[in-house]
């Protein structure tokens, strides 16, 4: 089993009502005899910036079917891709302008509401290439910290993108912080009201900090979660 | 005064080392070049503190700007205003100026509980 996450990024001028339409074909496509075991299909929140309008989790089966994934999804061939996926996927490819999947390689999880329905928000983000790697290992143990900070965070995962194989598509994104709250609150409160949050941690991505080392153009993204995609790889 | 994103004022703290007998060109250039865009973005220049606080001797300097910001909503304001190229200039620039910087955040003592309440009030 392995668990992906993807942007779906609609084409320009789309209707706003086929973004849920495609979440919706999106979020089905997992069935018994197809390469994919589970989907949730999520439209991004107003606040979003930085990563198309759909965020999309997945279970594959295994990694031979990851591979071929993302083979399809490196390609811009929203069209293959979603083909590949089958059932009522390919239905929606011409309204697709591209999907960016990742296979996150977890550094971190703590899922303490395993039954959590309300609202996922993943942070797709870039070290820069030049950050010393010192100051890189030093981010990575300190982002835990921050779901210690605010309890609103229910479950994360901080994981590293992965790169090796099975995962040939390749992406600008090295990092995925993904977290999931009971409500929009959780997030526009507690979590930005946080002083860790801005009062500390906030310096790795403030450009004008002395050394910020994640890139300024991060993917934050937020959509309603129907149920907790997180606590996938730990029901196995 | 406070409310619930945390009203009360949190303060930026600038520390940077000036090469010798940068004072004077350094805060020429913070006037013109830097705080009217920052306090365009909400950051008010309190104090511009020198150390040691002499112009004698030739000494090299230490700066520490204060600055205030309007709570955790000033804070996040101003962070939608500051990837812009210009204000990355402006500090590659001013990078003549002095041999190293930080830049910390901090509150009054008496306030970090009410801080700290803000980031669990769904907890």
């Amino acid at each position: 089993m392995r668990r992906v996450v993807a942007q779906v990024a609609l084409r320009e001028g789309a209707p706003e009502t086929e973004r849920a339409r495609v979440a919706g074909v999106l979020a089905a496509c997992a069935g018994a005899k197809g390469p994919v075991s589970r989907s949730h299909a999520g439209v991004h929140h107003p606040g979003s910036v930085g990563g198309g309008d759909v965020t999309w989790d997945l279970l594959f089966v295994d990694d031979e079917a990851v591979r071929e994934f993302c083979e399809q999804a490196g390609d811009v061939g929203a069209e293959r891709l979603l083909d590949a996926i089958g059932l009522e996927a390919a239905s929606v490819a011409p309204l697709v302008e591209f999907v960016i999947a990742a296979i996150p390689e977890p550094l971190g999880c703590e899922i303490s509401q395993p039954g959590l329905t309300g609202v996922k928000r993943t942070l797709w983000l870039e070290v820069q290439p030049d950050a010393p790697e010192d100051l890189v290992r030093e981010f990575e143990r300190e982002m835990p910290c921050l779901a210690n900070a605010v309890p609103a965070i229910r479950n994360w995962s901080w994981s590293r993108i992965r790169t090796a194989a099975p995962n040939p598509m390749t992406t600008r994104f090295t990092h995925l912080w993904e977290q999931e709250f009971e409500t929009l609150d959780g997030l526009e409160v507690d979590y930005m009201s946080s002083p860790f949050h801005w009062g500390f941690f906030d310096r790795w991505f403030d450009p004008e900090m002395p050394d910020p080392i994640v890139d300024t153009r991060v993917g934050h993204l937020v959509c309603p979660a129907t149920e907790s995609v997180l606590s996938w790889e730990s029901e196995r | 005064m406070s409310d619930e994103r945390g009203g009360d004022p949190i303060f930026v703290l600038d520390e940077l080392v000036l090469v010798p007998g940068a004072l004077e060109p350094f805060l020429e250039a913070l006037e013109k070049d830097y705080r009217p865009g920052a306090e365009a973005r909400g950051q008010r220049l309190l104090h511009r503190w020198v150390t040691p606080p002499t112009t004698a001797g030739g000494v090299a300097h230490t700066v520490v700007l204060v600055w205030q910001l309007r709570g955790v909503e000033g804070f996040w304001k101003m962070r939608s205003q500051n990837s812009t190229p210009e204000i990355a200039a402006w500090w590659a620039d001013a990078g003549r100026f002095f041999v190293s910087r930080t830049r910390r955040w901090a509150a009054e003592a008496d306030g970090l509980p009410a801080l700290d309440a803000l980031g669990r009030i769904n907890a």
